[in-house]
């Protein structure tokens, strides 16, 4: 599958209807999807036939599109029961199987150690539960064989990058987007906001 | 509208891997004509079950969590066997063992390891298809060995959600 036939398809998934600020839930565009997916198919080979998370999956549109993409097996976790509804009605419209499950992946995240081949995320970005981002990254390093795939700010990079280093994993920025964030919330002031955001590869020592 | 800049890419592009043989199932189950009756979606299955470890904090054994089942539904899907084959080396056979019993059901086809499948042997390879894929759990809960807590299965989905006691 090319990679704009991977966007087109991604094109029908829904999102939240009605996002929750505490949560800090942001939809990952098609767009954006089809690229780090369709990156880490072609560039690192860690798509087919893969195990693979997607952690705080919102309407599961990265892990419908790692199935799309051949992963061997994909699971979704969230904390919302809202928005694993709506995942599900996604995978349906998608015809993907891939398993739900509800959890606190920050709290206590319910997939056993070295589970999974594969973790791959947009959490979220810590403005409002300060930490939650790094969070998600080390309980993804804890869950993968081989490598956890996330989005942070590009001014948190030198941050992310140390913090990851610090406790033995690698981190390497694969690719910069340009995040566009709509005005989602009644707080903010601007139709929508372009943030700079890095896609960063964790690597997990002696697994490449 | 997002713009994907700069991709700075460590390894050198490589071909793009061949369709792995679950989407060739996936994809022939979808247009053929047959009587399969296929709905997607979630429901827990055996191989997602697979993954799953107790949440609850302290806990030292709290893997595989008991299943404590009150609504399967049987849904085939079509076998394929390079793809069971491929999933060999990720499966806690021991899990599996008890879930298929934890559901009631004869174990006895499950083998100990991946190393103990030979690739042609099809037989195995249709009964780990059959306890891993064609299981849905709907209703029920999942048990933490360790700890006796429980956590509900509700339409498929499995709230591993650590609840506080007041």
């Amino acid at each position: 599958m090319r990679l704009w036939e991977l966007e087109a398809e991604l094109q029908g998934i829904r999102s939240f209807a009605e996002p929750k600020i505490e949560w800090e839930q942001y939809p990952t565009s098609a767009h954006i999807a089809a690229h780090m997916i369709y990156t880490m198919d072609s560039s690192f080979d860690d798509i087919s036939d893969n195990v693979i998370a997607d952690f705080g999956c919102g309407g599961g549109i990265l892990g419908i599109a790692c199935d799309l993409l051949g992963a061997a097996h994909v699971v979704g976790v969230d904390i919302d029961s809202i928005a694993l509804d709506v995942a599900r009605r996604n995978a349906d419209t998608a015809e993907v199987d891939i398993d739900l499950i509800r959890a606190d992946i920050c709290g206590s995240c319910p997939l056993r150690v070295n589970s999974v081949d594969v973790v791959v995320m947009n959490p979220p970005f810590g403005t409002r539960n300060k930490g939650v981002d790094m969070g998600f990254v080390f309980a993804g390093l804890r869950v993968a064989r081989k490598a956890v795939y996330s989005l942070h700010k590009s001014s948190t990079r030198a941050h992310v990058v140390r913090s990851a280093e610090k406790h033995g994993y690698g981190a390497t920025v694969v690719a910069e987007l340009r995040y566009d964030i709509p005005a989602m919330y009644k707080f903010h002031k601007s139709r929508s906001k372009d943030i700079a955001v890095d896609f960063i590869r964790f690597s997990i020592p002696d697994s490449g | 509208k997002a713009l994907f800049l700069r991709a700075r890419v460590c390894a050198s592009s490589k071909a793009p891997a061949p369709l792995s043989p679950r989407s060739h199932a996936r994809r022939s189950a979808v247009s053929a004509e047959s009587d399969i009756h296929r709905s997607f979606g979630s429901e827990m299955r055996l191989l997602g079950h697979n993954l799953l470890a107790s949440p609850v904090a302290g806990v030292q054994n709290g893997f595989p969590l008991a299943i404590n089942a009150r609504k399967v539904e049987e849904e085939e899907r079509e076998f394929a066997a390079e793809y069971i084959v491929a999933l060999l080396p990720k499966i806690h056979f021991g899990a599996l063992k008890k879930a298929v019993q934890n559901l009631g059901l004869d174990a006895n086809g499950i083998p100990e390891s991946a190393e103990s499948v030979a690739e042609d042997d099809e037989e195995t390879l249709k009964t780990l298809h059959h306890f891993l894929l064609e299981l849905d759990v709907i209703e029920g809960d999942l048990i933490c060995p360790e700890s006796g807590k429980k956590f509900p299965i509700s339409n498929g989905v499995p709230n591993l959600i650590v609840q506080e006691e007041s």
